[in-house]
């Protein structure tokens, strides 16, 4: 008969040696990095048809939301214009001042959220259009020949809104999820020229392209790579 | 980057935080599949899928909780629902009388004769009692933490651990009175 302590003994080694032979040098790093990039594509797929669905019409404002409404998207067909040119969070009245991207974080009441892998060419602070308490923080950034503008904003509770022209049904924006985090991106010809988002309480607008070099087409799945690099 | 870093940096939607749980992960997690499903490939993808799980319930995870009897109960989990799985699947195989994949003759040579006994004795265990022992053995768990991650109540982990010792014990002594038996030297051993 085999006693207990001879029996665990055993077992454990054998297990511990049967274990390590056999999958002792697997790395599963690569598996779950390509299941990571299938689950986001994944989502971005139920995520379109879900914001379509959520379009409702209110007067002469159309709004187009994902499920979770963590992004509005208002359309204005008539009569408004949103922030002329690119996209942005900085205010017309904003006098930007250039400084040190550690003093524009010193001066804003949110976290300045930042791009990994690409360099910062300015760092500018915007304060307080009058009447409000609200500063802002504007990044650009250039990586390979292509610019980044970062304009952001202490996010609000609840869902950002991202005024639009036109209506909806004709509409280049959409909606897209990252890693479970939505993102408003207006795509022309298969390429993201700008996108909205709001990240960790802060509101991110970017522009691609807007600045140096010539506007290179930046995919959806480049877009999303970038996304996961703005921390 | 410690479990912490890791996660608050993966809410962030940065892939390196993955990256840091995985690497400080992964080794006890694959031993842990691979001895409850007792297939190289089979434990890699049950490992790589609860990584996945993770990455999509990470933003509910409460960063002061324990990373790894969370990663570790849906990867037994997981383990032991492919086992039951494809056991049933290989019950059909047999009845068409279509032979499963044979042992891998080096790998068989390469492990010693005791290590295969036990080994052996352990893969005709049901499931849960081979769940059981691998938690308590290969990653010397306590039982308490054993029922934390496989969620059964603490005296059906001492049950299963009892059923599964007795289990192989009787396994074992077939094996040493059986004509091909090998030479088993920890049977035979006074009490």
């Amino acid at each position: 008969m085999i006693s207990d302590s001879q029996l665990d003994s055993v077992l454990r080694a054998a297990l511990k040696e049967d274990a390590n032979r056999a999958v002792g040098s697997s790395n599963v790093t690569g598996q779950v990095r390509a299941r990571m990039v299938h689950a986001r594509h994944w989502h971005r797929a139920v995520a379109v048809p879900s914001s379509l669905a959520a379009v409702l019409l209110v007067g002469a404002v159309v709004l187009a939301a994902t499920s979770e409404l963590s992004i509005v998207l208002r359309y204005h067909p008539i009569g408004w214009l949103p922030t002329p040119g690119k996209l942005t969070a900085v205010g017309p009245c904003s006098s930007l001042q250039g400084m040190a991207l550690a003093d524009v974080q010193r001066r804003v009441n949110f976290r300045v959220l930042t791009l990994g892998g690409a360099t910062l060419v300015n760092a500018y602070y915007g304060p307080p259009c009058p009447g409000s308490s609200e500063a802002n923080a504007h990044l650009l950034y250039e990586e390979n020949g292509e610019s980044f503008d970062l304009g952001e904003t202490h996010a609000p509770e609840g869902p950002i809104t991202v005024d639009l022209k036109g209506t909806a049904d004709r509409s280049p924006w959409r909606i897209v999820t990252v890693n479970g985090n939505d993102y408003a991106v207006l795509i022309f010809d298969d390429a993201v020229t700008a996108a909205a988002f709001k990240q960790a309480g802060t509101r991110v607008d970017i522009t691609v392209g807007a600045k140096g070099g010539p506007n290179r087409p930046l995919s959806l799945d480049q877009f999303e790579e970038l996304v996961l690099q703005i921390n | 980057m410690d479990d912490r870093d890791a996660i608050e940096t993966l809410k962030r939607g940065d892939p390196e935080g993955m990256d840091a749980l995985v690497a400080a992960h992964q080794p006890r997690a694959l031993r842990v599949a691979y001895q409850i499903t007792r297939d190289s490939q089979a434990a890699e993808d049950v490992v790589a899928d609860a990584f996945l799980a993770v990455f999509q319930q990470i933003k509910s995870q409460d960063p002061d909780r324990p990373f790894q009897p969370w990663l570790l109960r849906i990867v037994v989990n997981r383990a032991i629902s492919l086992t039951r799985r494809r056991s049933r699947l290989q019950r059909v195989l047999g009845l068409l009388s279509r032979a499963t994949e044979p042992s891998d003759p080096v790998q068989v040579a390469e492990t010693n004769e005791e290590t295969r006994a036990v080994i052996s004795a352990l893969d005709r265990l049901p499931v849960n009692e081979r769940a059981a022992l691998s938690l308590r053995y290969l990653e010397d768990l306590d039982e308490r933490s054993i029922a934390e991650i496989l969620g059964w109540p603490i005296g059906t982990v001492k049950t299963r651990l009892h059923r599964g010792r007795n289990h192989l014990r009787q396994e074992l002594a077939k094996n040493a009175t059986g004509a091909d038996a090998p030479a088993l030297s920890f049977i035979g051993g006074s009490e």
